[in-house]
């Protein structure tokens, strides 16, 4: 007889908290929803109430001090998870406040109990633990580790999940004994930089389960929590798509023939060039090509919105037709206070929407300039990320870099990003014969022999073309080069 | 509150007398102050109902300190029960009836008709058949 028991997990109700607490709340677990004050701990207890409450599973709330009931009612239900019709039949609340001011630790006890064997909820919620640990301390730790520990041993044996809710700082984790009876910590809190706060939530511990670690980005909208859960998952690596390394046609014939063929299926390639070189026209190329051999496309925007972007793009009625075909999808992305991962979300469920298989982000400067500051701060790991997980969406992805032209020097990218892309094909202006031409190359498509020379390009109605090769020239990448001595050119 | 409700509230404090009113309406804030205390803690509570005393009084100025903020534990009520009885019981119950009324649409703009409508039903089927306030 050795069957081990099964830990059955409980959905928490909050997007993505699933996945981080790796699978859900362990069945009869003891927990501690700790944080900072505004952090979300008593909207995310709430939250997970209603998701997990149920006839057959009912809920206990207990208020004890903190915010006045009331006003946590009132405000509680402002999110769309509140449900008034469940109060009072699957979800109980009781207020204790005054039996732990007018009595103690003792009392609370006592009618947290009588409460549960009364009444048999499965889940129990005490918000804010802190007020106990408060009045504790007016009597000395022991009394408060003995109330813990009589209170997760009756609550588990009357087999509920508990959660403690409280405000608490992170140097008292080591020093609190609830941080070491607690089976799960979840740990709420904010980081401001600048005008911007981002939330964060860690699952600090959870018993009997693998969670992903790390600090991961939070939302609090009207729908209550939504975690952003941090990507990629190193436990759980996605394979290559099967079709890794094929190649995707760009649109334009001559790039494809300098590209040995197009751009190898899975990659991620950064076109980089400066203001008006045609960047945005050559992703775009790119998104319809596939199309019109059957891949949807995805084109996440930043600087302007979709309608004002397809209005200035190349064929914009074209692709406007097949925005309403449904084959190509325009994502706006412009709030100042994106994370990477809530920006790989909303383009992988865009992707996963209409199955698309080619990706244009333009432009990476709007994407940094999305980003709350504090994900600017280390742009470079925020864009390692999300190519990592882009491209084992099974997408082959081509993002637009601005580059600065300074004609003495050639830097690829301002963050030094580019080698965290497969792939670079770099568009820049010369000084020809008193004219200003656009010529392009392919830097680098790792592990795929390429092009080396440059060739002219022009941008017409149509889109790109590539023209010659400049081959009698040398310090193009200067943009003011001199002819080799040779036969002349033209 | 609809005028349903008034009058279904009206049966909570029948009475020939006003002894008799106001022995039903301690009973009713009894009731009433030991069901939501549960949830919003007996200092919510009271506070409420004081509240919701001064804003009768606009109507019944004999009303204004019949439930003070605070009161002794052993006797909660017993403002209420002197200011009731003194009144003729028609009178008595009229107030009586304002401040219920009154309570009532105070904690429904606190925390909504829906989530009153959910907590009374189990103390009063009868004024809450329902889970909306005010359908009866």
């Amino acid at each position: 007889m050795s069957q081990r028991v099964e830990i059955k997990k409980l959905p928490s109700g909050v997007s993505g908290l699933d996945e981080v607490l790796g699978g859900g709340i362990p069945e009869l677990s003891f927990n501690l929803i700790a944080g900072g004050p505004g952090t979300g701990k008593t909207t995310l207890a709430q939250q997970i109430m209603f998701a997990a409450a149920s006839p057959e599973r009912p809920a206990l709330f207990v208020t004890i001090l903190g915010e006045p009931p009331i006003k946590m009612l009132r405000y509680q239900q402002q999110f769309s998870f509140f449900d008034a019709t469940r109060v009072a039949k699957c979800i109980r609340y009781l207020h204790l406040g005054g039996e732990l001011q007018t009595a103690g630790l003792e009392q609370v006890l006592t009618a947290i109990i009588n409460e549960v064997e009364a009444t048999r909820p499965q889940l129990v919620f005490i918000d804010s633990f802190r007020a106990v640990a408060r009045k504790a301390a007016e009597t000395g730790q022991m009394e408060l580790q003995s109330f813990v520990q009589r209170l997760s041993l009756h609550l588990t044996s009357w087999e509920a999940t508990t959660f403690l809710v409280g405000e608490y700082e992170e140097a008292e984790a080591d020093s609190n004994p609830i941080f070491t009876i607690a089976d799960g910590i979840v740990w709420l809190s904010q980081v401001t930089s600048r005008n911007s706060i981002v939330r964060k939530v860690q699952v600090v511990k959870m018993r009997g389960q693998g969670q992903v670690p790390g600090l991961h980005t939070m939302k609090i909208s009207e729908a209550g929590l939504r975690v952003y859960p941090r990507l990629p998952n190193p436990d759980r690596p996605t394979p290559l798509p099967v079709d890794h390394g094929q190649r995707r046609r760009t649109g334009v014939a001559g790039l494809d023939e300098m590209l040995g063929g197009g751009i190898p299926s899975g990659y991620s390639v950064m076109i980089v060039g400066p203001s008006g070189s045609g960047k945005t026209t050559l992703s775009t190329q790119f998104i319809r090509e596939g199309i019109e051999h059957g891949e949807p496309g995805l084109i996440a925007v930043f600087e302007k919105r979709p309608d004002e972007y397809l209005t200035t793009a190349t064929h914009s009625e074209q692709l406007s037709q097949l925005v309403d075909s449904g084959m190509l999808k325009m994502l706006y992305l412009r709030p100042l206070d994106l994370s990477v991962d809530e920006t790989l979300e909303e383009i992988a469920r865009a992707v996963h929407a209409i199955g698309a298989k080619r990706v244009a982000i333009d432009s990476l400067s709007g994407f940094e300039l999305a980003l709350a500051p504090s994900f600017r701060d280390d742009f470079r790991e925020s864009l390692y990320r999300m190519v990592g997980a882009l491209v084992r969406l099974g997408v082959t992805v081509v993002m637009t870099a601005e580059l600065v032209e300074s004609y003495t020097e050639l830097r690829l990218s301002p963050h030094g990003i580019s080698f965290l892309t497969d792939g670079i094909i770099l568009q820049r202006y010369v000084e020809l014969d008193g004219a200003l031409r656009k010529l392009v190359c392919v830097v680098k498509m790792r592990g795929f022999d390429h092009a080396k020379e440059m060739k002219l390009y022009d941008i017409r109605p149509d889109g790109i073309v590539i023209g010659e090769a400049l081959s009698s020239y040398r310090g193009l990448l200067t943009g003011a080069p001199e002819q080799t001595p040779g036969p002349k050119r033209g | 509150m609809t005028p349903e409700l008034a009058a279904a509230a009206r049966e909570l404090v029948v009475g020939d007398s006003a002894t008799c009113v106001a022995a039903n309406a301690v009973q009713t804030c009894e009731q009433l102050s030991r069901h939501l205390a549960q949830m919003i803690g007996e200092v919510g509570i009271r506070t409420l109902l004081a509240r919701s005393a001064t804003l009768t009084s606009a109507r019944f100025s004999w009303f204004a300190g019949a439930i003070p903020k605070t009161a002794p534990a052993e006797s909660p009520w017993a403002a209420l029960r002197v200011a009731m009885e003194v009144q003729d019981p028609h009178t008595a119950r009229d107030a009586f009836v304002d401040l219920l009324t009154t309570f009532i649409d105070l904690l429904g703009r606190l925390i909504g008709d829906a989530l009153v409508g959910q907590l009374l039903h189990e103390l009063w089927p009868q004024l809450f058949p329902s889970s909306a306030k005010g359908i009866p």
